[in-house]
């Protein structure tokens, strides 16, 4: 099975979310700024490479977790790959998406905008954290909603 | 090998392409008034048809021959299919053609008679006067795309 959070870009929202999942990031405290820079593909994701999946690492279940970013299209781009898998024989339960751009903070979205559209790194990169910081109780919540239904469906 | 006509929507250009593709319409034969009509109100009925690979059948070359609407988000699902398909080892080639420059002013009539539903008898005449006109570019481009194709898959 395979788990994809995706967000607008793929570089913050999403990869915070993979990051708790596998536990790059902590349940029970907000991370220090520093810890977002040791996260893989942290504000990496480049425009070019919207729609492509990121390989973030298996967790504990055996599931493979990815990182998306399907701009403001997720509703035309799910269904898409999705019968694009149906087409090539793969069944589509086998694959989940998970909507990690929940509650995004408005300075994130600057942060994510100053940062990989404008190349302001310098400017954006900070920003994004601080906007995460803010709403990651949000984040945690999410994800440990998500690993509690995978764990059901294991069980 | 699948070969893939894309849009905005899948029941405007796409549809009609893919259809002299694959000779459901003749090429040197606009097709009839009840065939225009057809599409007229398949164009109306599914104009939200997004993000849903349709097959409609096997070319005389045996080739896969689908439909999508995509939006303004085609690059994105190019990258999808190719990240996708590397993902679970697809190794069929795909072939894009991109429908959306021949679908004139089909959007705006549909928009136009789902608004104001009193005037669709008007808007039906102009699109049956539009689709007269473009036919015989859908063709040459279907023509062209056809060419492409065969060297395509030979090289």
């Amino acid at each position: 099975m395979k788990l994809f959070y995706h967000c607008y870009g793929g570089a913050h929202t999403s990869v915070t979310c993979a990051a708790i999942h596998l536990g790059f990031l902590p349940l029970n405290r907000i991370p220090t700024p520093y810890e977002f820079l040791s996260i893989p593909h942290y504000d990496r994701m480049e425009n070019e490479d919207l729609g492509t999946p990121q390989y973030f690492g298996r967790d504990e279940l055996g599931i493979d977790i990815y990182v998306i970013g399907f701009k403001n299209a997720c509703d035309i781009m799910i269904p898409t790959i999705k019968s694009y898998l149906n087409a090539n024989n793969i069944p589509s339960k086998d694959v989940l998406f998970v909507e990690a751009l929940v509650k995004l903070h408005p300075i994130t979205a600057i942060g994510g905008f100053s940062s990989r559209k404008l190349h302001l790194i310098r400017l954006g990169h900070p920003l994004t954290v601080w906007g995460i910081r803010k709403s990651y109780p949000i984040f945690v919540e999410l994800v440990s909603g998500v690993k509690e239904k995978l764990l059901q469906g294991f069980q | 090998m699948k070969v893939i006509y894309y849009g905005s929507t899948a029941t405007y250009a796409a549809y009609g392409m893919a259809a002299i593709h694959l000779g459901i319409y003749k090429k040197e034969k606009i097709p009839c008034h009840d065939d225009i009509i057809r599409q007229w109100n398949l164009c109306f009925n599914d104009s939200y048809q997004k993000g849903n690979l349709v097959y409609l059948g096997l070319d005389a070359e045996l080739r896969e021959v689908y439909i999508i609407g995509c939006g303004v988000h085609s690059r994105m699902l190019k990258k999808s299919f190719k990240g996708f398909g590397d993902l679970y080892g697809i190794d069929d080639a795909i072939f894009y053609v991109d429908a959306s420059p021949w679908e004139g002013i089909v959007k705006l009539l549909v928009a136009l008679s789902m608004k104001f539903p009193m005037i669709e008898p008007i808007t039906k005449r102009f699109y049956i006067h539009w689709y007269k006109r473009i036919f015989p570019i859908w063709t040459d481009r279907v023509r062209m795309e056809w060419e492409k194709l065969s060297g395509w898959g030979n090289s």
